[in-house]
C-alpha cells in the first residue's frame, strides 16, 4: 500500500494494534514492512518510526526497546496499556457519570476518561467547578507515593512532605510538613511558582488518621504559628447568623435583644483578623483585648488620614 | 469545521474500539453523541477503524467493525479490545469528582458511587489525602429542594454590593458552585428577570406555599455580569494586595511594583471592604467622586470605636 494513502492515525493504530498482540517483541524491519502507510526506504522509515514512537508516548502509550542498533525489539505491554476491567455495574457507572459530569475541573472534558471506565459520558454542564491545575496529578502521585517535593515558595527552598492536597475555597493547597521549618505548613499551589522536583517514594510517613481537611484553619485570623490570644468581638443583628455560622455556636459569649451577638474568637494572626473582620464592614467591630483594638483603630486612623 | 489532530482522533478511537465491541450494535448517532462528535466524523471514525488489525489484515486479522445502514456493527476480536488506562489526569479528574461528592452526601457512605470509587481504586488509590471542601452553606439543601419541586421561596438576601438586606420572592432554578461558592439562579418576582444568589448571603429562607412547574436550567456563564447600571473603577494597589486579582475575575495588570485593576461595580460596599483590607496605600484612580471613599469608610468605621 502506498504511503500517501495510510492516514497517520491508522498507522499509529496499527502499530499500537501489532505492539500489542505480538506474543514477542518485534524488530524494525517487519513493523515498517508489514504495517502499511511506511516509507519504502528503510532510513526514512525507520526516521518515522521513532517519531511515531514519541507521538504515542506523549498519548501516554509506551513502546518498549530492547536490545539496541540492528537488534533492537519493540513492544506494547498489554498489562501496562490496557485498563484492567473495573467490574463497575451500571449502577456504579451511572453514580460515577453524575460525579463526573456535576463536579469539573475548569476547561476539563471528561468524556473520555468515562468512556473508558465504561460510563455513559458526561451529561449536562458542570455544577461545581474546581480550579484546574496542570501539576495536580504529579502532585497528588507524590502524595500517594510520599516523595519528598523540593520547590521555592515566598522565595525560600522548601523541602516538603507532602501528606495531602486540599481544594477550599476556588484554590488547591499542598498540605504536609516543612522539613525546612520543621513545622507543618499549606501552599497553595498555584503561587508555586518555580519547578516541583519530586524525590524518591517512601520517603517519610504520614501521621495517623492525618486528615488533609483539617490540616488548613478556615479563618485568617488563625492562620499563624503560635500562641492566640481571645478577642470578643461585637456583631449586629445583619450580620450575626453568618457570623456564628463561621465561628461556630460555642463561640458566642452573649446575645442581645436587638439581634446583636457577642463572640470570642482565638486569634493568632491580628492582621487577618483586620482582614476578616472589615469584611462585615460596620456590623462588627472588636471589644477586647485592647491591643488588637489597637490594631484596627491604627490601620482605620492612617486610612483616614489621622495620626500617622 | 477543520479536521481534529492526529492525536486526538488516535485515542479517541482506541476508546471507541472497546466501546463499539462492548455494546454490538449502536446507531451511528449514538456513537456521535456519545463521542461528541459530528455524524461525518463518526462515518468516518468507523470506517477507520474497519481497516485497523494486524498482518496480513485480512479476515480474522481486522477489527471487524461495520457501517450496516445506520448502525455500527462490532463482532468481538482480539485488537484493541479493550480501553487504554487512564491518563494521569483522567484518573486525578474521575478521583477528585467522585470524593468531591461523597463527602457531600456523607450518608451514601455505602452507595454506588462509594462503590464505584472503591473499584477504581485498584487504578486510581484510594483517594487518601485528597480532600475537596465543597462547603455547602446552610441553605444549600432547602434550595436545592425548592429548586427539585418547583417551590417558590421567600427570601432575606445580604446584597454584599450595597451592604443591604433586601426580601425578595424567587423561583429557584439551578443551584451551582463557581470559585468555591454556591449559587442559585433564579426568577426574582419581585424585580423580574433572571437573578443569581449566592447561598451563603441568604439569611433566612422560608416556602410562600406558591409552585410553579421546575425548570431544568443550566447553571449560567460566567460568575458575574455587572450589567448596564454598572460604575467603572480604576485602582492601584501595592503588589501585596495580589490576592485582590486572584480573589476574583477582574482585568489587571502589573507596572513599577503597582497593580492596576479594573472592576465594575454594582455597589460601593465591595469596593470599601476591599479598600478598608489592603489600607492606606490602596488608591481609587477612577472615577474621582470615589477617591475618597476608603478615608469616608475608615472615619465611619473608627467612629464605632469612639
Amino acid at each position: 500500500m502506498a504511503a500517501a494513502t495510510v492516514s497517520k492515525v491508522e498507522r499509529l493504530l496499527n502499530v499500537v494494534a501489532m505492539l500489542l498482540d505480538s506474543p514477542q517483541p518485534v524488530p524494525l524491519v517487519t513493523i515498517v514492512h508489514e504495517v502499511p502507510g511506511y516509507p519504502p526506504a528503510f532510513p526514512s522509515a525507520r526516521v518515522q518510526f521513532e517519531r511515531d514512537k514519541s507521538d504515542l508516548r506523549a498519548e501516554g502509550i509506551e513502546v518498549v526497546t530492547s536490545g539496541e542498533g540492528a537488534e533492537a525489539r519493540y513492544w506494547i505491554d498489554p498489562a501496562r496499556h490496557y485498563l484492567p476491567d473495573l467490574g463497575l455495574d451500571e449502577e456504579e457507572a451511572v453514580a460515577l457519570n453524575v460525579a463526573a459530569s456535576a463536579v469539573r475541573f475548569e476547561g476539563d472534558d471528561p468524556d473520555e476518561a468515562l468512556l473508558k471506565v465504561g460510563a455513559a459520558g458526561a451529561d449536562g454542564p458542570a455544577l461545581v467547578a474546581l480550579p484546574a491545575d496542570p501539576r495536580l496529578p504529579a502532585l497528588y502521585e507524590a502524595v500517594r507515593a510520599r516523595r519528598l517535593l523540593s520547590f521555592a515558595y515566598d522565595g525560600v527552598d522548601r523541602a516538603f512532605e507532602p501528606y495531602g492536597l486540599l481544594c477550599r475555597d476556588a484554590f488547591w493547597y499542598l498540605v504536609g510538613h516543612d522539613r525546612t521549618r520543621d513545622a507543618p505548613r499549606s501552599f497553595r499551589v498555584d503561587r508555586i511558582a518555580g519547578a516541583i522536583e519530586p524525590g524518591d517514594a517512601a520517603a517519610f510517613d504520614v501521621p495517623a488518621s492525618y486528615d488533609p481537611a483539617r490540616a488548613l484553619p478556615e479563618q485568617p485570623y488563625a492562620l499563624a504559628p503560635g500562641e492566640a490570644v481571645e478577642a470578643t468581638i461585637e456583631v449586629d443583628r445583619v450580620m450575626a447568623s453568618r457570623v456564628v455560622r463561621e465561628v461556630g455556636e460555642a463561640a458566642v459569649r452573649e446575645r442581645r435583644t436587638d439581634g446583636t451577638v457577642v463572640v470570642a474568637i482565638p486569634v493568632l494572626n491580628p492582621a487577618g483578623l483586620r482582614s476578616w473582620l472589615f469584611g462585615f464592614l460596620d456590623h462588627a467591630r472588636v471589644l477586647d483585648p485592647p491591643e488588637l483594638v489597637e490594631v484596627v483603630t491604627g490601620w482605620l486612623e492612617a486610612m483616614a488620614g489621622e495620626g500617622t | 469545521m477543520p479536521p481534529a489532530p492526529a492525536v486526538d482522533r488516535l485515542s479517541r478511537l482506541l476508546v471507541m474500539v472497546p466501546w463499539l465491541t462492548a455494546r454490538r450494535r449502536v446507531p451511528l448517532d449514538e456513537l456521535a453523541d456519545a463521542f461528541d462528535i459530528t455524524r461525518a466524523q463518526a462515518e468516518a471514525d468507523v470506517l477507520l477503524v474497519g481497516m485497523l488489525g494486524v498482518p496480513p489484515y485480512t479476515g480474522g486479522c481486522l477489527v471487524e467493525v461495520t457501517l450496516e445502514e445506520d448502525d455500527v456493527v462490532a463482532h468481538p476480536q482480539p485488537y484493541l479490545s479493550r480501553p487504554p488506562r487512564l491518563t494521569p489526569s483522567q484518573g486525578f479528574s474521575l478521583l477528585t469528582a467522585g470524593r468531591a461528592l461523597l463527602g457531600v452526601r456523607g450518608a451514601e457512605a455505602e452507595g454506588p458511587l462509594a462503590r464505584a470509587l472503591a473499584k477504581l481504586s485498584t487504578v486510581l488509590g484510594d483517594g487518601t489525602g485528597l480532600a475537596v471542601d465543597l462547603q455547602s452553606p446552610p441553605a444549600l439543601p432547602e434550595v436545592r429542594r425548592a429548586v427539585e419541586e418547583g417551590r417558590t421561596l421567600h427570601i432575606e438576601y445580604y446584597a454584599a454590593w450595597r451592604d443591604t438586606v433586601t426580601e425578595r420572592a424567587i423561583e429557584p432554578h439551578v443551584t451551582y458552585q463557581r470559585r468555591g461558592r454556591w449559587y442559585v439562579a433564579a426568577q426574582c418576582l419581585l424585580r423580574g428577570g433572571e437573578r443569581r444568589f449566592r447561598i451563603d448571603r441568604i439569611q433566612h429562607l422560608e416556602e410562600t406555599g406558591q409552585r410553579f412547574e421546575p425548570v431544568r436550567a443550566d447553571p449560567p456563564d460566567g460568575i458575574f455580569d455587572p450589567g448596564a447600571d454598572a460604575t467603572h473603577v480604576v485602582l492601584d494597589l501595592p503588589v501585596s494586595a495580589r490576592w485582590v486579582v486572584e480573589a476574583y475575575p477582574l482585568e489587571w495588570e502589573e507596572a513599577d511594583g503597582r497593580l492596576t485593576v479594573h472592576v465594575d461595580l454594582l455597589g460601593t460596599a465591595w469596593l470599601e471592604r476591599l479598600l478598608l483590607r489592603v489600607g492606606p496605600d490602596a488608591r481609587v484612580v477612577e472615577p474621582p467622586e470615589l477617591r475618597d471613599l476608603g478615608a469616608q469608610a475608615a472615619r465611619r468605621l473608627l467612629a464605632e470605636y469612639r
